[in-house]
């Protein structure tokens, strides 16, 4: 009786264990990740160009072939707005949740040439009921939040050694920045 | 034995048993959708509608973000094709198949199961012979004429990561072995 009760215990730690490994581990990840791109670009809500060893620290194992930037996202009382700087050649974008999920991701399929606008909305501005998907609304991509951080990392393929700093010049043009909830 | 002490251990051993379990499951294709093609592995759930938090967990684990499968495929091979693990001490000749891929980098790195790591080497599709059905790429310690991809000492994990394969490529990618890996001399 007595074997049977701490084995049962041992099962409920177990599982208790076993979830909390699953949901919260991500969680830390990224929590870990986040503060890492904010500190590399000076807040949130700001983008950063990321040296190698930042590259390494967000990405795990990065590719020398890629030139890694990211933002912080935090609309909390209004939107962030993302003016992406498309660079020549293969690009992708991943925006990841707090709980590590990807939320959205584009590539150069899917805009090519010049500027990609992006607006990243805070859960309550889409009103009760609002579908959460992203969509075009006036040529902006408008992608409604679930939780109150988001991680955007943007990866640019550098084709040529000789090409990197070029890309990074280019590539620097990207802002994110927080824009304030129209009074209502 | 005090009560304490047996509430200590059954915690104790109910908290690895649990941590262990979420950490294996992430290798368990059942719940993560793990493949296994010939040496290479992938975990190719990590998001969309049918994404695994188990196959997320595998990357978090090793202080990766997981990969947009959208975006990117990223196969990982720690043994070659007779299953021994890789070795820096010996040289293998690669043998990448054509993707229908926008490009494809191979880059090898210490095989640990955590922890950030920059690549010792790289090697991108800029360097495949146009026309040919598959690109050659040795990898060793020592200096080889071609495709070389220097490698480190003790063990290695090649990574071969596929970008921008249509959705229907990606099905078809998903069924075959990307590479071979194939022993030549060790010393």
């Amino acid at each position: 009786m007595s074997r049977l009760f701490w084995l049962l215990v041992a099962i409920l730690v177990a599982i208790a264990a076993h979830a909390a490994t699953v949901l919260f581990l991500p969680r830390m990840v990224m929590s870990a990740r986040m503060e890492e791109v904010a500190k590399a670009a000076s807040g949130a809500n700001r983008f950063a160009i990321l040296d190698a060893d930042a590259a390494a620290r967000l990405a795990g194992r990065p590719l020398k072939h890629m030139l890694y930037g990211a933002c912080l996202v935090e609309p909390a009382g209004g939107a962030v707005e993302m003016k992406v700087a498309i660079p020549a050649g293969y690009w992708s974008l991943t925006v990841h949740s707090s709980s590590g999920a990807i939320i959205h991701t584009l590539n150069d399929r899917h805009a090519d040439g010049g500027r990609l606008n992006i607006v990243f909305t805070a859960p309550r501005q889409e009103g009760e009921g609002a579908i959460l998907a992203p969509r075009m609304r006036q040529g902006v991509l408008v992608v409604p939040m679930q939780g109150g951080r988001a991680l955007a990392v943007l990866r640019a393929h550098v084709s040529h050694p000789g090409l990197r700093q070029r890309m990074r010049r280019d590539l620097a043009a990207t802002s994110c920045r927080f824009r304030p909830a129209a009074p209502s | 034995m005090n009560g304490m002490v047996k509430l200590l251990l059954v915690v104790v051993a109910g908290l690895a048993a649990g941590w262990f379990s979420a950490l294996h499951l992430g290798s368990s294709p059942a719940f993560s959708g793990l493949r296994q093609l010939g040496a290479w592995r992938i975990l190719p759930l990590t998001g969309g509608a049918e994404s695994s938090p188990y196959a997320r967990l595998a990357f978090f684990s090793r202080g990766e973000l997981p990969p947009s499968h959208f975006n990117r495929l990223d196969f990982i091979a720690t043994t070659d094709d007779s299953g021994a693990p890789l070795r820096g001490a010996c040289a293998y000749r690669l043998e990448i198949r054509h993707q229908p891929v926008r490009w494809w980098a191979l880059s090898v790195y210490p095989a640990a199961d955590s922890g950030v790591a920059a690549a010792l080497s790289e090697i991108s599709s800029m360097t495949a012979q146009p026309g040919a059905r598959a690109t050659q790429v040795v990898l060793s310690a020592l200096a080889m004429p071609g495709n070389w991809l220097p490698a480190g000492q003790g063990r290695l994990e090649l990574r071969l990561r596929l970008f921008g394969a249509s959705m229907l490529a990606r099905n078809a990618l998903l069924k075959a072995a990307p590479a071979r890996i194939i022993r030549g001399e060790c010393h």
